[in-house]
């Protein structure tokens, strides 16, 4: 899972200013002013600075496509600065007059006449650092309370600075309105946003997570989703073809989400975890046939794709969706992680495969609980660059099913404080589960069946975690790994793999990855998949192909191949 | 038009004879009733009633928001016997404040019935008799009753010849407009008043707001009687110069507010100089005015506004105002002219109201008919108004205000069968939310009072 925070595009949009200007005038002047401001307070200048904020996911609590709650911590101190004007009152008294009821005032005759002085007011060196809390539902729109005060600090220069006591009282007189504004205006500002873009808009959906989000910061910004990326190229900078952008675009994710269930993906993972793994544990699904030969054993192998964990794309393309409202897509690189997520996943565990010798109870499975995910957000990352393009992408899921062997094979040890990320910019997204450190420092797992576990970190890049759920029983894996059979395939009933089809675009998309020779290491492991793959890539592509024209289901030869083998017995269910 | 209960606090502050003219507050009370009066809003329904000389109550409902109204009642331990509570008898002089007429400062009465203060308690002695050697309370209450309700309560006392204190209770349940204020808040006001000078005290609860009002009289000091010529020539002087200040201190908000004032006005002597030039009780005839008129200048030097003002009475039934506001630190400007008009009912002549007879000039010609007595002169018709205003009918007054951006303000007040009904209008350039500026209504509103 991850996202692009893109801050410079807020401010290559020439209206934007002028639009956040207005908004936020509307939205000084409608709250109840203090009484020292005797006029409209208008918006003159503003700027958003160069420097974005940090953003950090606490805690996703509820995830599904069409809803999401996450915790947020946001920290910032950038250049942003503001300036205001009005016109405030001098007189005191007036001012406490006022406020009064004039029943039991005192009623001078002139000492409180007013004067009225025009004001110009800058604020600057924001200091923001507060937990936001996101609500995101397709029916009430975007929710984006502050947990806390996020106002730090800021700096008040006005006309008064000569003075230090009305500078003082200026600065705490714009504190406190500035809190109201944080705390009560802007979630009312984002809500209201929201409404106007979905309500009337349907389609506009994704086009509108990440458009009022970013005024939960700074105001509307610029839409970058609406249009699939001008020149996409894949993680290693192949350029892809029309097709897989379009399968890829945010367009037709529309559709394909609805097709997403998280509660069938995990179950899925964890069906195919077990097979590879030879687990007792099958989840129930339903109208699902298991047999146990796929028969393509000798087919893709060439491609890392079968390394892909069914649910990795899947969720990570999710994750990727819920997390835009933080995020504005700069191009195609959170886009482009999804292949590089693959293709990724391959490579890293294909140097596992080396060391197994065979690979195929390995497999990758999203862990259904995820305590804390921390994402640190760089404004050094290059998306151009192959190996950042991943980091961007974040979220990889590899599979290594017999984790002793992770700590021998793995060069370079995962961070193992998930709550304090190295500032290293290539690392991106941490996972701070407990297993997971567990496994990495030591190198063993404690398989329990139906939990997960993240037991591996991928070493070639250090921008990945990549993450691996074992729903093993407390048998060392590598023991039990020689006597899986080699060859077993998953053959799904129909309805059910429809919603798959997140995965195969994922898979599809990878092909042309040069990094992915060395999967040739790891024969067996991606024959699993290439079963069901194959035919998400048929559904996927009957599907896309009715509801997006662009589409065209022009998939890579593996698939094809795949598709006249008949399937092997069932033996579940 | 003041409410009922203010005429009943003004009538009893009278009766008590407390001058409210010698005050700092009431420095500009001529230019503020000629250029700051307001106008209703919307419909206002006021049922009073005196039901005794000691209790009166006062029911309104009105339109603001959805409907309002309040309650009020007010008992006095001073019996308002004069004080006229009939709708239809009440003068109109008194409930509209107009131009006001400042008279000799006056050394206040001692309450002992043997003190030597005789001078200016001509006619008045017998009635104000009764309340001597008495400490006068008064005592009022009004409960504002929409939900957000507001309990305002006075209390006021007379404590000696001099000094009257007064406490007023504020109460509500509203939202308070900023965090520093309380819902309720206490303000005691003790006055001192000794003709030469006045002073005040303030001391109110809210952010322990301390304020010092003070007035002090140029000329000769009503209380020195040692000369038996100077209580004459005070009450024969001609003008009044007054100066005082303000100054007020909170130390827990350290809100301050500091205000000077100057006025110069006419007495009603001056006046009568030009009216019966010919009478020789003047010896020497002041050169000064021909009309009542009254200066005022406040200066209120921390926050650098200066304010003047010119009223003067061109006729008993006619007085203009103007007003300019300078500010010395933001240069902002002010300037205000208002003029009221009163009508009055033509005073009835014998042969207009004794008989319809068109033939009574050719009988009066003949003999057959004793000669008409003369018509007031202007000077009388002057007495009247500036003093007693009761015997004056006036039937109704227009007030007209307007200042530089245009804001104009009409009302009339006036007596309809046996309502007093004031309606006013008001038009303004209206800002609108957008910036831009439109001209329209401000306000439109009418208010009735019928009261027993």
């Amino acid at each position: 899972m991850a996202f692009n925070f893109n801050w410079s595009p807020l401010m290559a949009d020439a209206g934007f200013y002028t639009r956040a200007q207005d908004l936020l005038t509307a939205a000084l002047n409608k709250s109840p002013k203090p009484p020292i401001i005797v006029d409209d307070i208008a918006v003159t200048e503003l700027n958003l600075g160069s420097i974005p904020p940090e953003l950090e996911i606490l805690e996703v609590g509820d995830l599904a496509e069409d809803r999401f709650r996450g915790i947020f911590k946001m920290s910032y101190s950038g250049d942003a600065f503001l300036t205001l004007k009005t016109r405030v009152q001098a007189n005191p008294l007036n001012t406490f007059l006022i406020t009064r009821p004039a029943y039991a005032s005192p009623k001078p005759l002139a000492a409180a006449s007013g004067l009225t002085i025009p004001l110009q007011i800058t604020l600057s060196n924001f200091r923001l650092s507060g937990f936001v809390v996101l609500v995101f539902s397709k029916q009430k729109g975007i929710t984006v309370v502050f947990r806390n005060d996020p106002l730090e600090s800021l700096k008040v220069s006005s006309t008064f600075d000569s003075i230090p006591s009305v500078r003082d009282y200026l600065q705490r007189e714009i504190e406190g309105q500035l809190r109201i504004l944080f705390m009560d205006e802007l979630p009312a500002i984002i809500h209201r946003l929201s409404l106007r873009l979905w309500v009337p808009e349907y389609r506009g959906l994704e086009a509108g997570i990440p458009e009022t989000a970013i005024p939960s910061s700074l105001g509307p910004g610029e839409d970058t989703l609406l249009n699939p990326p001008k020149d996409p190229v894949d993680a290693s900078g192949n350029l892809l073809s029309s097709a897989e952008i379009a399968s890829l675009s945010l367009d037709s994710g529309v559709e394909m989400h609805s097709l997403f269930s998280q509660k069938n993906l995990l179950r899925l993972a964890a069906l195919t975890n077990s097979q590879r793994t030879l687990s007792l544990f099958t989840p129930s699904i339903r109208e699902v046939m298991f047999r146990a030969r796929t028969g393509l054993a000798d087919q893709g192998e060439g491609l890392g794709s079968g390394l892909m964990s069914p649910g990795s794309p899947a969720l990570s393309r999710t994750h990727s969706h819920i997390s835009s409202p933080l995020s504005s897509f700069q191009d195609s690189s959170s886009v482009l992680s999804l292949q590089q997520r693959s293709t990724t996943a391959a490579s890293s565990f294909s140097g596992y495969g080396l060391s197994l010798g065979a690979g195929r109870h390995t497999k990758a499975r999203p862990t259904k609980k995820r305590k804390k995910r921390v994402v640190d957000l760089r404004k050094q990352s290059k998306p151009t660059d192959p190996e950042i393009t991943s980091a961007d992408g974040g979220y990889t899921e590899t599979s290594t099913a017999s984790t002793t062997f992770s700590s021998s094979t793995v060069p370079e040890e995962v961070n193992d404080d998930p709550v304090t990320p190295p500032l290293s910019p290539e690392t991106t997204i941490r996972f701070p589960n407990r297993q997971h450190r567990f496994s990495t420092s030591e190198g063993k797992v404690i398989a329990r069946a139906p939990a997960q576990q993240l037991t591996y970190s991928e070493p070639s890049h250090s921008a990945l975690h990549t993450q691996t759920a074992n729903p093993v029983p407390a048998v060392p894996l590598h023991a039990e790994g020689a006597a899986v059979p080699p060859q077993q395939a998953l053959v799904f009933g129909d309805e059910h793999l429809g919603s798959r089809e997140k995965s195969m675009e994922a898979q599809s998309s990878h092909g042309p990855n040069p990094g992915l020779s060395i999967t040739d290491a790891a024969p067996n492991s991606s024959i699993l998949e290439q079963a069901w793959m194959m035919k998400m890539a048929n559904e996927i592509a009957r599907r896309i192909q009715e509801q997006n024209s662009l589409v065209n289901n022009n998939y890579p030869g593996p698939w094809e191949q795949t598709r006249a083998r008949t399937p092997p017995p069932a033996y579940g269910q | 038009m003041i409410d009922f209960i203010d005429y009943i606090q003004l009538s009893f502050s009278d009766a008590t004879r407390w001058n409210r003219d010698n005050s700092y507050t009431a420095l500009t009370d001529t230019a503020n009733a000629l250029l700051d009066f307001s106008i209703p809003e919307r419909l206002r329904v006021h049922l009073s009633s005196l039901s005794t000389p000691q209790f009166a109550t006062t029911y309104t409902l009105g339109t603001v928001g959805l409907i309002d109204g309040s309650i009020s009642y007010l008992f006095s331990t001073l019996p308002l016997q004069t004080t006229q509570s009939r709708s239809t008898l009440i003068p109109l002089r008194k409930l509209v404040p107009g131009y006001r007429q400042i008279h000799p400062p006056l050394a206040p009465e001692s309450w002992d019935s043997d003190g030597p203060g005789h001078e200016g308690s001509d006619g008045q002695e017998d009635e104000t008799t009764p309340w001597k050697r008495r400490r006068e309370t008064l005592l009022h209450a009004i409960l504002h009753l929409p939900p957000p309700t507001t309990l305002n309560g006075l209390f006021l006392r007379r404590l000696s010849p001099t000094t009257q204190l007064s406490v007023a209770v504020c109460s509500t349940q509203a939202k308070p407009l900023s965090k520093s204020t309380p819902q309720a808040s206490i303000l005691t006001q003790l006055s001192h008043d000794t003709g030469k000078y006045s002073a005040e005290f303030l001391f109110s609860t809210d952010n322990a707001l301390l304020g010092f009002k003070g007035l002090y009289n140029f000329g000769p000091d009503p209380r020195d009687r040692t000369n038996a010529q100077r209580p004459q020539r005070a009450s024969q002087s001609v003008s009044l110069l007054s100066a005082g200040g303000e100054m007020y201190y909170s130390p827990l908000s350290s809100v301050v507010g500091l205000s000077t004032g100057l006025r110069f006005t006419t007495l009603p002597a001056a006046s009568e100089t030009l009216h019966s030039p010919s009478s020789s009780a003047y010896p020497a005839p002041s050169p000064i005015s021909t009309f009542p008129y009254t200066l005022t200048l406040t200066l209120t030097p921390l926050t650098g506004s200066l304010s003047t003002t010119y009223s003067l009475l061109a006729s008993p039934n006619l007085a203009f105002s103007s007003r300019f506001g300078f500010n010395v630190y933001s240069w902002e400007s002010e300037m205000v002219a208002g003029c009221e008009l009163w009508r009055q009912k033509r005073k009835p002549y014998p042969y207009v109201s004794g008989e319809k007879d068109d033939l009574a000039w050719a009988k009066r010609k003949m003999g057959l008919l004793p000669p008409l007595p003369a018509p007031p002169t202007p000077a009388k018709r002057m007495d009247l108004t500036a003093g007693a205003g009761e015997s004056v009918e006036s039937d109704s007054v227009i007030k007209l205000r307007v200042d530089q951006s245009l804001n104009i303000r009409l009302l009339w007040e006036g007596r309809v069968k046996d309502l007093l009904v004031s309606a006013g209008v008001g038009l303004g350039p209206t800002s609108l939310s957008t910036g831009g500026a439109a001209y329209g209504w401000t306000g439109v509103g009418v208010s009735v009072l019928y009261s027993t």
